[in-house]
């Protein structure tokens, strides 16, 4: 495909610790995720969406295990490297939001507070660039370090299986075979140890440099700024020489005499009729007074707009430098600030200082995904975003998603159990079942051409603002994931199954070359199965609008 | 509203106000949940109420079934009067003293300036005259304000008096299955509370009217004896509709009773719901946010918002003819299955603000067209009217 992957999820499999036993909530899922595009993952609670996502943030819970399967990221395999490794990308560049607004906010911290905290705690601009500097040496010696642990381990299998066989001479063989790999090992790891000593020390002295320039650049700046503020001093007083200045100054004086004499003239005069004649006289100097006085002001006021304008400079020049360093608060404050207005709440400035309690639902939401938006992430992860809010502000919510991801060209992971909210945001759909992806497909594909019976169902169950008939619900419940059932997850709840349903599971079958169904009732041997009525007739009432709307169309677009 | 109706309506809710105060002075807070609410449930309908969070529709259903107490208005069951708000009476009464008094303030001072100019014969038969007609005013102030502290006793009486036999008929389903069900509980002792609280000792008897209830919602005798935490979601909401079963009510208040559950299940409820519905001749004040499910389960709809129904209409008029712009911005947010159609949608805004000028012309709830009623004042009446397709 022409598209960019972002994410490739290979096999993902993930099972749960409990005290029943093990719970196989993830088997077996493999998607990609393409440059700008949203894919919806559908399905029912722990059908394994959630659990997937948070796979691929990383916040699984302690007592998951990946037991096999990978995570691409930017040709990185996310299942494998350290927490220490994931911080540069949880957040950074894979942001998530979650379900519950109120649950995932801090109800005693002010929302400037809690949207600008991450920004400064990953702020630290010298500290990072160090690090960066030092990664590629360290990510060998981790490299190393683990490939050690897998010989240590491979030997200890293998040692066990020669000696069972009985096998003495092959096992001499491999020992030294072993011994000469380890060794091997050994000295790449003390190579990249030497090497991350030396990185260590150079990037020490590149990052100390930087920052003296800086200061040192700084300084010079601060310096030539304060030399210049001197000659604006608040004693300065050379305006008053300005010929300008002394015109304007005589011109306001001779005028305010005219205005006293009138003045005077009006108290002492008896007749009412002059006297107003007289007050109109004077108000109009007045009047005509303002415009000198104003210019004569700004005159005054020159000097101390410079000074105003120097001191900016000056603190400024200071902020950068701190900047220089890390995320300053001022920074994190005008950013937040900024990425508020972009989700749409208004007056951010005061919005910043209130507290979550202070928001609706859905303005709670647009704090969430501003938090998330803050890193710039290119990979957005949406956990059930709209389940609590109602339809008013869900579709606001969506809209706000929807509009976020062609702004910043961002790929979305949009997870919900409700089919009915994706159909306008979804480039492509997944739709999960027992820990398995049962069908995936564009979205058209899915509305239009649905083939697994589950996906069947859940369209089926859901009614729409024309259908009257009874609604097909979906019998019982879904499997227990402690004893994952064989065979297709879905059979034991399918009006549809078959024998082999039960026996074996089925393959994904290809429908066109996006959408793909593991359903044996798309092998060729299967009988023809129709899907159900109400659905049937929903699909085609659809086309038949979308028909009549294409002709009407084309008839004003031909008449024109 | 339907006075000539041919049926005494099941519920009627005259002009109900519930409100809710907090606070002291300057932080007194009046919260109008629900601000003067009108409407009829006749026997046999489903009437769904829908509306965004917070806006009174859960709160106009559990004033209706007395979990709250009304601040004013009545409402009606069954043609009796099960609850009435004390407030309106009260302001009357204020309203009626403050009249008369100032009445009789004004005859005072009139009598003062007639005297002054009268001569001193007619004085005295102005004096008689004028105190004859206080007289007067003060019986019939007497007399109103009794009457109606009356009905003010009677309104608390009304809402005082325990009604077994009425309320029973009268039950509630509620949002969250697992909140709403004691964990500590069996099924059994659930559904079986109300009967007991309703007077049924025999244990017979309730253990077989439990059997038959939990048969008629699709699940099994045996399932009397488990614990809430043993069923799935769909199968505790169908404990909670069990529970309002048991006692055989005529009318049931759902209150969002599909929300909290997963899609799959969802359906299964509905279907029951519509089931039982037909089986049992039950009335259904259905509460719900989803309008495709309202549209689909209710016959009548009544939107509301900010405690007001702003709009109210057989189902079918509804959808056909929305009029008030909140109606027709919530119609315009209900996500459809319909990819190519979704791609297409504009959504409308509602802001009430410059939508509507009250500040002339106060608005009420009038009858448009035969069973549908609006929100507006006379000027958007006569827009609305334009508006009306058949």
């Amino acid at each position: 495909m022409a598209e960019k992957k972002k994410l490739a999820v290979e096999d993902l499999t993930i099972s749960f610790w409990t005290n029943q036993g093990m719970v196989r909530a993830v088997r077996g899922v493999s998607f990609d995720l393409f440059e700008g595009e949203t894919l919806a993952i559908v399905g029912e609670s722990g059908s394994g969406k959630s659990v997937t996502s948070r796979a691929i943030m990383g916040i699984l819970a302690g007592n998951a295990v990946i037991d096999k399967g990978h995570i691409y990221y930017e040709g990185q395999d996310l299942t494998k490297i350290p927490e220490d490794e994931f911080h540069r990308i949880r957040g950074d560049k894979i942001g998530m939001i979650f379900q519950d607004p109120m649950s995932s906010l801090n109800p005693i911290m002010r929302i400037g507070k809690q949207i600008t905290e991450g920004m400064i705690i990953n702020g630290k601009r010298l500290k990072q660039r160090y690090k960066r500097l030092v990664h590629q040496a360290k990510h060998d010696i981790w490299e190393a370090k683990r490939q050690r642990k897998l010989l240590v381990a491979e030997l200890q299998t293998k040692k066990r299986e020669l000696k069972k066989a009985g096998k003495t001479e092959e096992l001499a063989d491999y020992k030294a075979e072993h011994k000469r790999r380890m060794e091997e090992n050994d000295k790449k790891l003390q190579a990249a140890k030497v090497q991350f000593r030396k990185d260590k020390k150079e990037a020490k002295q590149t990052v100390k440099k930087e920052w003296n320039e800086k200061k040192q650049e700084t300084k010079e700046e601060l310096a030539r700024l304060r030399e210049e503020l001197k000659k604006h001093s608040r004693s300065d007083q050379s305006y008053k020489n300005d010929r300008k200045y002394i015109e304007l100054k005589e011109d306001i004086e001779k005028r305010r005499k005219e205005i006293n004499e009138l003045q005077k003239k009006r108290r002492t005069t008896a007749q009412s009729k002059i006297r107003i004649e007289l007050r109109n006289e004077i108000d109009h100097l007045k009047e005509e007074l303002k415009k000198p006085v104003e210019e004569l002001k700004a005159i005054r006021r020159a000097g101390g707009v410079k000074r105003k304008e120097l001191k900016r400079k000056i603190s400024e020049t200071k902020e950068n430098k701190r900047r220089f360093k890390k995320v300053t608060r001022r920074e994190a404050r005008q950013r937040a600030i900024q990425v508020m207005r972009e989700v749409g709440i208004p007056q951010p400035e005061k919005r910043l200082r209130q507290y979550p309690f202070q928001f609706s639902g859905g303005m709670r939401q647009r704090i969430v995904i501003a938090i998330a938006l803050t890193a710039s992430p290119d990979i957005l992860i949406c956990d059930e975003p709209t389940t609590a809010l109602d339809v008013t502000i869900q579709s606001q919510i969506l809209e706000l998603i929807k509009n976020l991801k062609e702004e910043r060209s961002l790929s979305v992971i949009f997870i919900t159990h409700d089919l009915g909210v994706v159909a306008n945001m979804a480039d492509r759909i997944a739709v999960m079942y027992a820990g398995k992806i049962v069908e995936i497909g564009t979205a058209d594909e899915i509305f239009y051409d649905p083939r697994h019976p589950y996906t069947w169902a859940l369209l089926s169950s859901m009614p729409d603002l024309e259908s009257t008939e009874r609604l097909v619900a979906i019998p019982g419940t879904p499997p227990n994931m402690l004893f994952p059932p064989k065979g297709d997850a879905f059979a034991e709840r399918n009006q549809y199954a078959m024998k082999i349903d039960f026996d074996e599971e089925p393959p994904f079958f290809k429908v066109s070359d996006t959408h793909y169904a593991k359903t044996w009732l798309l092998h060729k041997d299967a009988p023809e199965v129709e899907m159900p009525e109400i659905l049937r007739h929903r699909i085609e009432k659809m086309m038949k609008l979308h028909e009549e709307a294409r002709e009407v169309r084309k008839d004003a677009s031909g008449s024109r | 509203m339907q006075a000539e109706a041919a049926e005494q309506p099941i519920v009627s809710v005259r002009n109900l106000k519930t409100h809710f105060k907090s606070g002291v002075g300057k932080n007194k807070l009046i919260v109008r949940a629900v601000d003067d609410v009108s409407f009829d449930i006749q026997k046999g309908e489903v009437f769904g109420l829908v509306g965004e969070s917070g806006c009174g529709k859960t709160t106009t259903g559990r004033t209706i079934i007395k979990l709250y107490e009304p601040t004013d208005g009545e409402i009606y069951f069954k043609g009796e009067r099960i609850g009435a708000g004390l407030e309106g009476v009260k302001r009357e009464i204020k309203r009626t003293r403050k009249r008369y008094s100032r009445e009789i303030s004004s005859l005072n001072k009139e009598l003062k300036e007639e005297i002054g100019n009268a001569s001193e014969g007619r004085k005295e038969t102005l004096r008689k005259e004028y105190r004859e007609k206080i007289e007067s005013l003060r019986k019939e102030r007497a007399a109103k304000i009794d009457e109606l502290k009356k009905e003010k006793e009677k309104r608390k009486d009304d809402n005082t008096e325990e009604k077994k036999e009425l309320m029973k008929k009268m039950q509630m389903i509620f949002q969250d299955p697992i909140a709403s069900l004691n964990p500590r509980m069996t099924v059994k002792e659930i559904i079986a509370e109300g009967l007991r609280i309703t007077g049924e000792k025999k244990d017979k008897v309730i253990t077989k009217k439990v059997h038959a209830v939990l048969e008629t919602v699709g699940l099994l005798p045996e399932h009397a004896n488990r614990y809430p935490h043993e069923f799935s979601g769909g199968q505790r909401q169908r404990i909670g509709v069990a529970r309002a079963l048991v006692i055989n009510p005529e009318f049931i208040i759902a209150d969002e009773p599909i929300s909290a559950l997963d899609v799959s299940i969802q359906a299964q409820v509905i279907n029951l719901l519509n089931d039982l519905r037909e089986q049992l001749g039950l009335t259904i004040l259905f509460i719900a946010h989803d309008l495709s499910v309202i549209k689909y389960f209710s016959d009548r709809i009544g939107v509301m918002y900010y405690g007001k129904l702003v709009e109210l209409a057989d189902k079918t008029e509804l959808f056909k003819n929305p009029l008030h712009p909140y109606t027709r911005s919530l119609l315009s947010a209900v996500p459809q299955p319909d990819p190519r159609f979704e791609r297409t949608r504009q959504r409308i805004e509602y802001r009430p603000a410059e939508e509507h000028d009250y500040t002339e012309d106060k608005p009420d709830l009038h009858e448009i067209k035969e069973g549908h009623y609006v929100h507006a004042n006379q000027k958007e009446l006569e827009e609305y009217k334009k508006l009306l397709k058949d």
